[in-house]
Parts: C-alpha cells; structure tokens; sequence
C-alpha cells in the first residue's frame, strides 16, 4: 500500500528571514517581491494583522509598520539555499523524494504502517525536529495514503494543538471522510478558487462533498484531471511521485525596470544582459534551443502613460546555446517591436523548442564543426564567470543590470563570505 | 448584376478559389471573392495579396453583367449545403448580394469590386506548356521537404528551375533536401522559388486533372494558366542555396532495399522512438539491416529487414520522418540508398536511376 508525506515549510520566506535575526521571533514579517512591488510572503503575525497575498506594498506599508511590521526586500539567493538544506535532510529520511516546489516536498513512504497513527506521528515529529535543529525552518507534515490526500492533512495539521504541525489519515475510509469534511471545496489540491466556484454550482461545500460524487459526471463534465483528484481523495492512489528531472520547456529572464526606459539605445544593453542570463541557464540544463523570442511592455498600472506591448519571435537555423547566436537574434528583433518614446516598465527574453545538447540534426548547409567551436567557447566563459563576472559581451551593460528596488534586502548569509553574520556585532 | 448558375459549377470554382483566401485577413476586402458576370460566363477571382486564383466558367443564364464581392467563406459554406442539381440565381440589389434558390433566399453583404486588389505579375513572362500531372508529379515528389517558417525565407518555398530545356524542382529545410526533373521542349531559361502556401494550392487545383498548363516566370512572380484557370503568385525574394554542393559524392556504400519493407519496419520502430527527435539508428553490417529505436522511458525497439549491403560496416541515426516521407514517394519496389559515412549526408535513388534525389543529413544521436 502507498503511503506518502507532504513536507511543507511554514512561511517559508519569511522562515528564512527569522533563522539569522532571532530578534525578529514573534514579529509581523512580509517579503516583497522583485522591484519592492507587492508583498509575497507572510509570517503568521502578518497574516494576523490581515495583510493579503499579492497586496501592493505601497498601500498596506503604512499601516504594517506602525503595527511594528517588519519587511525585506526577496533574497533569492539565501531562499534557494535554505530550500536545498531542507531537501538534503528530506532526501535522506526516504527512499524516494519528489521536490514539489521551493518549500515543499512529497516523500514515498512505502513500509509505513498506516493503521497504527503512532508510527507515522513518530516519524513526523522526527522529520520536524530535525529539520528545525539542523537548518531553522518549521515545517508542517500531512502523512496519507495519496498524495491529494497528504495535502488535505497538511491543511489540517495547520489547526493541532496536541501535536503542532504533524496530521496523518490512514486507509480507513470513515477517518478519511471525517478529514475531508473539515476542508473547504477550494483547499482541495488541483481545485482552488475558480473550479471551486464552478463546483459550487453542483452543491459541493467540502473535499467530502467533492469525494462522494459520481464518477462519471465529473469525467463527462470535467476532466480526467479532476477525477483523478477525486479518486485520491477517496483514498485510490492515482498520482505516483514524479521522480523524472524534467528539463526545463522554456527560459525566461525579465525584470521590471527601477525607471522607465524610452530609449532603444538604453534598452539594448539591458535586453542583452537577459539575453545572456538566459544562455546561461539554458547552457547548465544542457539543452539547445532553436526559437527565441524578446518582449518589452509599459507599464498597465501607469494608465496615464502611453501603453504598448509587443514580441518578437525569432527562430534559429539549427538548435544552439551560444550566447552570441541570441544576441543576434535580440538585435534584429528589437527594433521590429521598439516603439519611441513609450515608457518600457518591463522586458524580457525566452528561449524554446528545446532539445538536448548530445542530440544534434546536421544541417545541410552549416559547417558541422561550427557548434563544437562554441561549445568550447562559451564553457570557458560560463568557467570563468562562475566564480565572477569577468568575461562579458560587448552590448551587454557595463556593470551587468540590476533592475530590481531592493530597499531592505538581507545579507546572503549562506552564500557569500563577505556577508556572513558576524558574532560581535 | 442577375445570373443563375448551376450549382456544380459554382461550388467547384468556390472549394478552388476559397483555398486562397486567408481565415484571418488584416483587410475585410480580402475575405471575399470578387465575383463578375459577363458575355454568359462567371469569373471568381480569391487573393491573399501574395497569390490570386481566377476561375472562369459559363452561367446558365445572365440577365444582367456586373461584378461584386462577397464573403468567400459564406458563399462557399452555403452553395455546398444547396442540393445538389439546383440552379443558383445571384441578384446584386444595391449593397445585397441576394441568392435565390428552389426554397430559399438569402442575402449577403458585399463590397465593392473597385476596391478588390488587382494582382501585378510584373513584366511579361516567359512561358512553356506543360501537362498538369507531369508538374504535379514534380511538385508531389519534392515539396514535402520544404521549409516550414523557417528563418531563412528562402528555404519556405520549392525552387523551380528552367535550364537547358529540364525543369527542375529542388526543395529543402536544410536537414534534408529533394530534387526531381522533368524535360521540356524549351529554349527558354527561367528560376524561381515559390512559396509554400502557392505550391500547395497548385496542387490542390490541378487535382486529378491532366490538361495543358502554361508556366510562366520573371523575377518576381509565376502565372499558372489553363483554359479556365488562371493562378499567379509573388516569388520568394532571394537566393537558393547552391544544392549542388551539398548532394554527397565519392566513395560511397550502396543498400538495396524493398520500399514496402522499409517503411512498414521504420513505422513499428519509429512507436518507441524519442517524441522530440524521432530518431532511429540504421546498423548496416553484411546484408543485414538492423533498425533500432529508444525513449527516454527506456523502451526499446529493434528490427531485421531484409536488404543487400555491400560496404562496410556502418552505424548511422536519421530522423525517421524525413526517410519515412521520402519513401512514401517512391514509385518503384526498391530503392537504393547510399551511406557516405555515419556523420555524412546520405543519398537515395531510384534503382538504376538519377531522379528523383534525395539527401538527408543525419542526427547525432
């Protein structure tokens, strides 16, 4: 019998933020996203005050701060760090571990005895305390025997009082059915708002509600998505841990501007520096892209201001991860959609139709030692970049753009000497 | 305008000419087909500013000339679902061009012909005739290798080339490249490359139909004509690569094999092949052909097809569509292909034959 475990950090951003600020413990915290623009991550005394998700910050700064708030700018670096400790230790506690997101994580616990709740409680309650000795983050674990279903303990381990943070739902119907119905329709995992409301319609409340329906109408007027859905709720496990590293089907590296940009010869440079950020990237999966595309915008909340949004797709003649081949493509391309005198508030660049580095068609008409060239060419520079930025292209700007407003941003304590925390201070 | 038509004949001229007409137009004009009444006889006129199709054909009866347009897709639609036999009566009343037929009436809304685009061939043409077969023959056995959007513009189209009395079709995406000719009792010289969605649409109103066809080319456009048909469009504005350099030559190893058997192996194998690039490895080692397939789940497929190979041993992946396709054009039982290495071009061939030719480069696998 399957049994698997949802692994979820609490708040997971702002976690970060308390590990090298213990004075921060018990105080309101909000992490903002790139360019300070709106709030994206919550502790649980923010959340008390009432600050909503994805709220703009310039409206509720105010009011969070009198309140005795504290907030930072989105440190990426120490978050993505932080993430990798936890999925180390998580790797380590089970056979197989599927990385959901950046705090979350399932893992296959496929000899636990579901029946007796001790058992998992105990392993819980261990993965709990170890993660929060050894990295800081608390997490919060649902244990079930479907993945669908450790999202619906995981959501109920939110409200325990006798063992925080731990729930588990074993095989047993009636305790399954006495879970779901102390969840509401939209929590369900694969549900959320907008099916939710459609579902309504049909008289659904609860995660119960929606695991009592008849199969087949959900199959004729939904999807085998969300009969699968339903199925785990009853307890038949449909989704099995997705083990495979998918590469990556699309790259994109945009930012939002810290000033708005009306000359096409301020903005090359900037759209270089994606478009070089991207080839990285694309060069560290080891694929090859043959389509790419730059967009630009204004900005749709400026309604004063002249408004434009365009995109230039552009194909490549055989697949590639040269950095220059996109720079080619981003200066033909650019002056297509660029517009004069229209503030730009964002821009970006995107690579697809992504194939693997080892996997190469041969073109009729190139020479075919051309890419092994290159290939060499931009693994020196990725090497010599790697530990600083030494080598860059001529259109690239100088000092390699920084887009975002980061007024309060954090030291990267995990990941860079000079700002580790120091004791003396 | 008043003219009453049968509605065979308006339907047929309708399916042809409806092929032309873009679904997404950035001018509402071009949605509708020009329709002219004149002299007993009908003209539908279709064009995407790129190509226009006139289709010319006799009314049962016109009480009065004139011309209109209106929406293509609309008049196609609806003289389809007319029984079949009827007769069709089209009434220009003012901006209405109203359809009467046996138990109907309708009345579409038109636009004025003056502000139907009229299509410039540029300077005049030289022209040769040609059965309507022999070309669609040339084009079937080469234009599946055209480009598809491809960036380079040039290659999204079929190179057709007059020279020394053979005409020549060359079509290529630069993974693999086809070539087929045809003679012709012509003095002349001309080349051009034409566009894909042109290519496909002289296929598709040649049919099955072998008449005489005028072909004409300049610099910048093709006019296609028969007695009732008139078809022209714009050229791609560049040059073709020089696909003479890249048809492989020297030392080469030669696999006969049979057509049938080779497809119908390369399909069973191709099922397990990788989804993104579709590649199948061929191991050729003492008259015996091997082809093999995997995927990322670590499915596997292997076949022996039965064929004579004299060269050495060689060990060679394709994308399996591209051999796959030109297979399908083959004509005769078997069908030589020649392997020049497993990091070069390969080159099938008819039996004892030059044309058509095919080369296709191989995948690193």
């Amino acid at each position: 019998m399957s049994v698997f475990a949802l692994v979820d950090c609490e708040n997971f951003y702002a976690s970060c933020e308390r590990i090298f600020r213990p004075d921060l413990k018990y105080k309101p915290i909000v992490v903002l996203s790139s360019n300070d623009g709106c709030v994206i991550a919550r502790s649980k005394e923010a959340k008390q005050l009432g600050i909503q998700m994805g709220v703009p910050w310039f409206k509720t700064k105010k009011n969070f701060l009198k309140n005795g708030g504290v907030f930072f700018s989105s440190n990426f670096a120490l978050y993505g760090d932080i993430s990798n400790r936890v999925m180390n230790i998580l790797a380590g506690m089970a056979n197989n571990i599927e990385i959901y997101s950046v705090d979350e994580a399932f893992l296959d616990l496929e000899n636990m005895n579901l029946e007796n709740s001790d058992i998992a409680d105990e392993f819980a309650m261990h993965c709990r305390s170890l993660i929060k000795q050894w990295v800081g983050i608390p997490v919060r674990i649902g244990i079930a025997p479907t993945k669908t279903l450790t999202k619906v303990a995981s959501y109920l381990a939110k409200e325990q009082t006798k063992r925080p943070g731990i729930f588990s739902i074993s095989n047993n119907w009636m305790e399954i059915a006495s879970s779901l119905k102390k969840v509401p329709l939209h929590e369900v995992w694969g549900v959320g708002k907008r099916l939710g409301k459609k579902l309504s319609v049909l008289g659904l409340r609860t995660a119960y509600d929606l695991a009592c329906i008849d199969i087949s109408l959900i199959r004729s007027r939904y999807s085998v998505v969300l009969e699968r859905t339903v199925r785990e709720l009853r307890g038949e496990t449909c989704l099995q841990l997705d083990k495979s590293l998918d590469p990556k089907k699309q790259i994109v590296v945009s930012r939002s501007f810290s000033e708005k940009i009306t000359r096409i010869e301020d903005l090359f440079p900037i759209v270089n520096d994606f478009g070089v950020r991207a080839c990285e990237k694309l060069r560290k999966e080891n694929q090859l892209c043959s389509k790419a595309g730059v967009f630009i915008r204004t900005s749709p909340f400026r309604i004063k201001d002249k408004q434009h949004s365009a995109s230039k797709f552009f194909t490549l003649s055989s697949p590639t991860n040269d950095t220059r081949d996109i720079l080619n493509g981003i200066r033909k391309s650019l002056p297509i959609i660029f517009r004069r005198n229209y503030p730009y508030a964002k821009s970006g660049v995107m690579l697809m139709n992504f194939s693997d580095t080892h996997v190469k068609q041969y073109s009729l008409f190139n020479a075919d030692n051309l890419l092994k060239q290159n290939d060499r060419l931009m693994k020196t520079i990725d090497q010599i970049n790697q530990k600083e930025n030494l080598i860059r292209f001529a259109s690239q700007s100088e000092v390699g753009y920084t887009a975002f407003r980061k007024t309060n941003v954090s030291p990267r304590y995990t990941t860079n000497w000079n700002e580790l925390p120091r004791v003396n201070e | 305008m008043k003219a009453t038509i049968s509605k065979e004949s308006i339907t047929k001229a309708l399916s042809l000419t409806g092929g032309i007409v873009e679904k997404k137009q950035t001018l509402p004009i071009l949605s509708n087909i020009l329709i002219e009444f004149k002299d007993n006889s009908f003209k539908l006129v279709a064009t995407d500013l790129e190509s226009e199709l006139t289709i010319i054909g006799e009314t049962d009866a016109c009480e009065t000339e004139g011309t209109t347009t209106a929406s293509a897709k609309k008049l196609n639609d609806l003289c389809r679902l007319i029984p079949d036999k009827s007769n069709i009566e089209l009434n220009l009343s003012g901006d209405k061009l109203n359809i009467s037929t046996k138990n109907g009436k309708y009345s579409l809304a038109t636009l004025p012909s003056n502000e139907f685009p009229i299509f410039e061939s540029g300077d005049s043409l030289n022209s040769i005739t040609l059965r309507s077969q022999d070309l669609k023959t040339l084009i079937n056995s080469t234009s599946f290798a055209m480009g598809n959007q491809d960036w380079r513009h040039y290659l999204n189209g079929l190179f057709l080339k007059l020279e020394e009395g053979v005409l020549t079709a060359v079509a290529t995406d630069a993974h693999r490249l086809a070539l087929n000719c045809l003679d012709s009792v012509s003095d002349i010289n001309f080349s051009g490359i034409i566009p894909r969605k042109s290519v496909n649409e002289i296929n598709r109103f040649i049919g099955d139909d072998n008449s005489e066809l005028s072909l004409a080319i300049n610099d910048t456009s093709l006019v296609l004509s028969n007695d009732n048909l008139t078809f022209k469009s714009k050229l791609i504005d560049g040059a073709f690569p020089d696909y003479n350099q890249v048809i492989p030559t020297g030392d080469s190893s030669l696999l006969d094999v049979n057509v049938k058997d080779f497809v119908s192996s390369l399909g069973r194998v191709s099922i397990l092949s990788n989804d993104k690039n579709k590649g199948v490895k061929i191991h050729l080692v003492d008259n015996n052909m091997f082809i093999r397939s995997n995927n990322a789940d670590n499915e596997v497929a292997e076949e022996t097809v039965e064929s004579k190979y004299a060269g050495e041993e060689i060990e060679i992946a394709f994308n399996v569509n591209y051999i796959q396709e030109i297979l399908n054009n083959q004509t005769n039982e078997n069908c030589n292909v020649l392997f020049f290495g497993s990091d070069k071009s390969c080159l099938i061939l008819p039996p004892g034959g030059e044309f058509p030719k095919y080369v296709v480069m191989p995948l690193l696998l």
